[in-house]
């Protein structure tokens, strides 16, 4: 019988807001009796669906029904709309879907509110403030990405102007407009707490916010004479605000007031986050000295002053304070866990300490003020993270670190451009700044004072659900230096060094179609087959009977397809994928990447996981691949292409770094276009993905796998020597931190966590790993934007796998919290040194280039040039490096540049590998860092800072050391640094580039293995 | 795996104990209570309840950390100078012991005049006579 399924939005036509609650009713117009095909009550988002059957509507000589519909308010009585004209809807096609736009007056008290809010600590609702809390307003029942102009005036004068946007909804989340009310003088001197007060007291507050040309909604408070609520607030030692200051220019001095509590207290010194919730961990920062940032107070009368960290002790970095009460002898005020009745430096940033200006910037020397601007809210702690990669349809937020600017523009109005992206040369010829149109153009630009030296409050919502792909730069333009928005005015130019970009030498940010959620056929069609059993050879010659039976996905146009010969004719043939399962005492291990082949499939691939046996090798495992391929050649036929990708997991994972060795050796003439090795073994120690079989390769690996942990060989037997013995063709390897083995796996999840433990999982390790949803989000992301770019030519991915960006959907999973590190490399790119001359202890010296390698005395010791795994056992590579140390700023490592070399414009970047050396006590905690400089024939050096690019990331901790690794990460430095126009050092000549050297003037002393020294695109 | 051929209790002087005198908050009134904090290997997180034993003595709770690494259990009674540590679940018997029993020793004992008012002293905790120990 035929059915039909009607949906849509009821909407409030002057915002566009979905209605909740209403009763629709569909009908069939028909020449005498109109049909009521059905009903229903439209949910929180305004949505309904209503099925009807063919009776319903079907009658002579009618194929499909002409349906109108009736609104209702939630009496069901009360008819408020009826829509003016009937829709044919097509049985043959898709169901039908209404948007249905009710005049806001019909609606009647069913019309979404138009509210604003001032809110308060945790989004609370407020109808005062105290002097030195921070103001705040929330919206709902906004017309959809609405502006919204916010005035605050005091006594009657106006103060500043600021303009936010409305999302999707309608809604503007708690956006802080005004931080830390009161605690300067109307002359913008900072005041002592109890100044402020007496300043403040009784005067007004108006705030005024205009929404179209609407009647502009009103509210006021008048500030008290006393405090009403705890503050905590970074002060200095005259008891004045003084919540951002220069390294080692002053203790880090936290005053309260109004305490709820007295006697002893503790207070922490935590790293900064955007919000504070109960439960939240609290971790005291460590100090320079190694001591934790814990002090314990006296609180008397409510109030209490304290100095937390000596000016010597301070690293640059932004903090909050946690004020606990602490009652004798309760184990309970230990627990560092966030509560309830704990003070904290909320809405506002508590304290930060900024680099000594010059040292901050990515240009050693110049003024470029290029810092993460683009982030996104996450729901748990920390709350907002820099970001730079969103998915179509994600929200994009902002947040400006005063951090890096010059202290003269805290406090001052600017504008916030998000413009189309520029390169270093276009931005050097035209810094012009044209607000993009999907925001309004010039006229939407957001406006706001930018929070005197703190970050939290300057965050807002950039771009309500970015609707476009492509890449942007933001740019915080302070036109004419204001600090009030009545004499505020934009110039409209980005404006070197005052203004602040996110982007110029690399995208701010980008919105992408994100390969990890992202799907182009809107079903996907799945059968398995069972075909008998097959006979495969491994590499001892034991032959082994296997099942012959795999599941299969391909894309469909509609739910409900089982036989191949219902593929999509959206094309006329897909490329296919081929999935190889590891070792498990499971019989159905092959199930456990549903996930992914269902994902390849609505991404056009026809995608198969096939069984093997326990205990199979990777050979036989590389073998039953083509078995497969043809069984799926002969049920597809011609709609499946001779465009083969491979993805194998464990002993899998090294079955499909041999899967191409075996198609050319034994002429099984398939055109394997693109192999994945995931979390692989490396038994035989000799696989390689090499000319003639060479084919594009990606590796991904945990630095938490339990099962194939490394550790127990030099050198190891892991993934990251799969990808150092691979050659010829672009590679590239995922190294992600927390992951572990199993849970790539549906059906395995913790085998390897569990079944390590005590021999490879520590205690506690496991809690440590990341959650199974981010496991498959990497996957996911990268394999199908792997196959995307190799197998359907797609080219957009391309960043993904140079390290430049990461999958929206990865880099938001578990709260942000996934760290992966990639190494890459173009076979196409100029290698300046790889270390693999025959080593001695002079061979260092002779560039592979034919250049020479020195450190002019400056390194206390010769570096040493030789297979990593013999200098460092920590190190998992198979490849020769260099092992260096240095221990004074001054030191440097040149690589010269021979004629015939010298004229680099044809590539992007400058690129190396580059690990921490595991244990060495030269190493800071956390990342290290360092200059790379390029020198050209003129004498004009520049050097740019690696951390303002990538990461030299602090070795993964494994709680039993053995199989903490040195993993090399690939960093990239875009040559555009070299170029850009800067005030201070000249550009880089990049047609006759004489030297590129490392210099290590950012961190004290440091220890690292190099290798990969390259120019690259 | 291959836990079948594991004898229990494991005898062990890998697990680390701290033992101290901890006011915690039962039915709304502070209660001094001695607590012994298990460190050294992985509790794990089990339908079953834990328990610490010190001696013939038994905890009144355990609390067992979020990743599993730390065990604190928390007695009413006075534990016995020098009585055997043990861990375990429900009625099961114990999965571990310490190879060394406890010393009393080690315990630095809260200032009784600092102590809410309203503390509940489990029996025999405070001596006229005698130091705060088991």
């Amino acid at each position: 019988m035929l059915t039909l399924t009607l949906g849509g939005t009821v909407r409030d036509a002057a915002t566009g807001v979905g209605v909740s609650g209403l009763f629709v009713k569909a009908y069939d117009e028909d020449l005498v009796y109109d049909d009521l095909l059905g009903t229903a009550t439209t949910d929180e988002d305004g949505r309904f669906e209503i099925d009807c059957a063919g009776p319903d509507f079907q009658e002579f000589l009618e194929a499909g029904p002409e349906v109108y519909l009736k609104v209702y308010g939630a009496d069901r009585e009360t008819l408020l709309h009826e829509s003016d004209d009937s829709v044919g809807v097509d049985t043959g096609g898709p169901d039908g879907e209404f948007d249905v736009r009710v005049p806001h007056e019909s609606l009647r008290e069913h019309a979404p509110d138009r509210e604003v809010r001032l809110v308060g600590k945790g989004g609370r609702p407020r109808e005062d403030y105290d002097v030195g809390e921070s103001l705040a307003v929330e919206f709902d029942g906004l017309p959809p990405a609405a502006s919204a102009e916010i005035a605050v005036d005091v006594d009657g004068e106006r103060q500043f102007t600021s303009r936010v946007r409305a999302d999707a909804d309608g809604h503007v989340p708690a956006t802080t407009v005004w931080p830390q009310m009161g605690l300067e003088s109307d002359e913008g001197e900072p005041l002592t707490v109890e100044e402020s007060r007496d300043q403040w007291a009784g005067r007004e507050v108006e705030i005024t916010v205009g929404v179209d040309d609407e009647t502009p909604f009103e509210r006021s408070f008048q500030f008290p004479d006393r405090f009403e609520r705890p503050q905590v607030l970074s002060v200095d030692e005259a008891g004045r605000l003084a919540n951002g200051f220069e390294v080692g220019t002053a203790d880090a001095v936290v005053q309260g007031v109004n305490a709820p509590f007295e006697g002893e207290a503790q207070v922490y010194m935590v790293e900064r986050q955007v919000d504070w919730r109960p439960g939240d961990r609290i971790d005291p920062v460590t100090l320079a000295d190694g001591s934790s940032a814990v002090t314990e107070i006296e609180v008397e009368d409510g109030a209490f002053t304290a100095t937390v960290a000596a000016a010597d002790l301070l690293d640059p970095g932004a903090y909050d304070f946690v004020v606990r009460n602490v009652r004798y002898g309760y184990e309970d005020d230990e627990d560092p866990r966030l509560r309830e009745d704990d003070l904290v430096t909320r809405a506002v940033t508590g304290l930060v300490v900024r680099e000594e200006f010059q040292a901050s910037k990515p240009i050693l020397g110049g003024c470029t003020n290029k810092q993460p601007i683009s982030g996104r809210k996450l729901h748990t702690s920390p709350y907002f993270r820099y970001g730079d990669t969103f998915q179509v349809g994600e929200d994009v937020w902002a947040a400006l670190d005063p951090d890096g600017i010059d202290p003269n523009l805290h406090g001052k109005m600017a504008a916030f451009y998000v413009v189309e992206n520029k390169d270093g040369s276009e931005w050097s010829s035209d810094p012009s700044l044209t607000h993009i149109s999907d925001l309004g153009g010039s006229s939407g630009v957001t406006v706001a004072k930018t929070q005197s030296q703190c970050i939290n409050a300057n965050a807002f919502e950039l771009w309500p659900n970015a609707s476009r792909t492509g890449e942007f730069d933001i740019v915080a333009d302070f036109g004419n230096d204001a600090t009030d928005a009545a004499s505020f005015s934009s110039d409209g130019t980005y404006d070197m060094p005052t203004d602040v970009i996110d982007g110029y030498v690399a995208p701010g940010f980008r919105v992408i179609e994100d390969p990890t959620t992202e799907t182009s056929y809107s079903h996907a069609g799945t059968y398995e087959y069972d075909s008998g059993s097959v006979d495969v050879e491994d590499a001892s010659g034991n032959e082994v009977t296997v099942a012959k039976k795999a599941v299969v996905y391909f894309p469909a146009d509609a739910a409900g397809k089982t036989d191949p010969s219902q593929v999509s004719s959206g094309q006329s043939s897909y490329p296919v994928v081929v999935v190889a399962h590891g070792n498990s005492g499971y019989t159905n291990s092959y199930r456990g990447y549903d996930y992914l082949l269902e994902h390849l499939a609505r991404n056009g691939f026809i995608a198969a996981s096939y069984h093997m046996n326990p205990g199979m090798k990777g050979q036989d495992r590389a073998e039953l691949a083509f078995e497969h391929l043809d069984e799926l050649q002969a049920d597809f036929g011609s709609t499946m292409e001779n465009n083969v990708g491979v993805l194998g997991h464990s002993r899998g994972g090294e079955a499909a770094a041999i899967v191409p060795r075996l198609n050319h050796q034994r002429g099984h003439g398939w055109n394997v276009e693109a192999t994945v090795s995931l979390a692989p073994t490396d038994t035989y120690t000799t696989e390689t993905i090499r000319s003639p079989w060479e084919t594009p390769y990606l590796v991904v690996y945990g630095s938490l796998d339990g099962d194939v942990a490394g550790g127990y060989n030099s050198p190891m037997e892991t993934g990251f020597a799969l990808y150092d013995r691979a050659t010829d063709e672009e590679k590239s390897m995922v190294f992600v931190y927390g992951a572990s083995h199993g849970r790539f796996n549906t059906v395995w999840g913790d085998v390897d966590l569990d079944a390590g433990m005590g021999f490879t999982i520590g205690p506690g390790e496991k809690a440590k790993a990341i959650s199974m949803d981010a496991h498959k989000k990497v996957l996911t992301g990268y394999g199908t934007a792997f196959f995307r770019r190799h197998l359907r030519g797609e080219s957009q991915f391309r960043g993904a796998f140079s390290g430049e960006w990461i999958p929206a959907a990865v880099e938001a999973a578990d709260g942000g919290d996934v760290d992966l590190y990639v190494q890459y490399q173009d076979p196409a790119g100029e290698v300046v040194d790889d270390f693999e001359e025959t080593h001695t202890p002079t061979s260092w010296q002779n560039s592979a280039i034919g250049g020479t390698v020195d450190h002019a005395g400056t390194l206390p010791d010769d570096p040493t040039e030789d297979e990593l795994y013999d200098v460092d056992d920590r190190s998992p590579h198979v490849t020769s490096g260099l092992l260096l140390e240095w221990d004074d700023a001054s030191d440097e490592l040149q690589f010269t540049v021979p004629s015939g070399h010298r004229d680099v414009t044809g590539y992007d970047a400058v690129s190396f590998r580059v690990t921490q050396k595991v244990g060495s006590p030269a190493n800071p905690a956390g990342e290290q860092d360092l200059y790379v400089a390029l020198e050209d024939g003129s004498g004009t050096v520049r050097q740019t800072k690696v951390s303002a690019f990538d990461a030299i990331p602090e070795p993964y901790e494994r709680y039993y050391d053995r199989f903490t690794k040195s993993a090399m990460n690939t960093v990239r430095v875009p040559l555009d640094a070299f170029v850009i126009k800067v005030p201070g050092p000249d550009a880089v000549d990049l047609t006759d580039v004489r030297e590129v050297s490392f210099e290590f003037e950012r961190e004290p002393t440091g220890e690292i293995e190099i290798d990969s020294v390259e120019f690259t695109d | 795996m291959f836990t079948d051929l594991i004898d229990y209790p494991i005898e062990t002087d890998r697990i680390d104990y701290e033992v101290a005198h901890k006011l915690r908050d039962l039915d709304d009134t502070p209660h001094l209570l001695t607590r012994v904090k298990l460190t050294g290997t992985e509790f794990p997180h089990r339908a079953l309840e834990p328990y610490v034993r010190v001696g013939d003595v038994e905890s009144r709770f355990v609390d067992i950390s979020d990743d599993g690494t730390v065990a604190r259990a928390y007695f009413d009674q006075p534990l016995p100078e020098g009585g055997t540590i043990e861990f375990g679940y429900g009625a099961e018997p114990p999965r571990v012991r310490l190879r060394h029993g406890i010393r009393l020793k080690d315990l630095t004992p809260l200032d009784p005049d600092r102590l809410p008012d309203d503390t509940r002293f489990v029996d025999r905790f405070f001596d006229d006579d005698e130091p705060i120990v088991g």
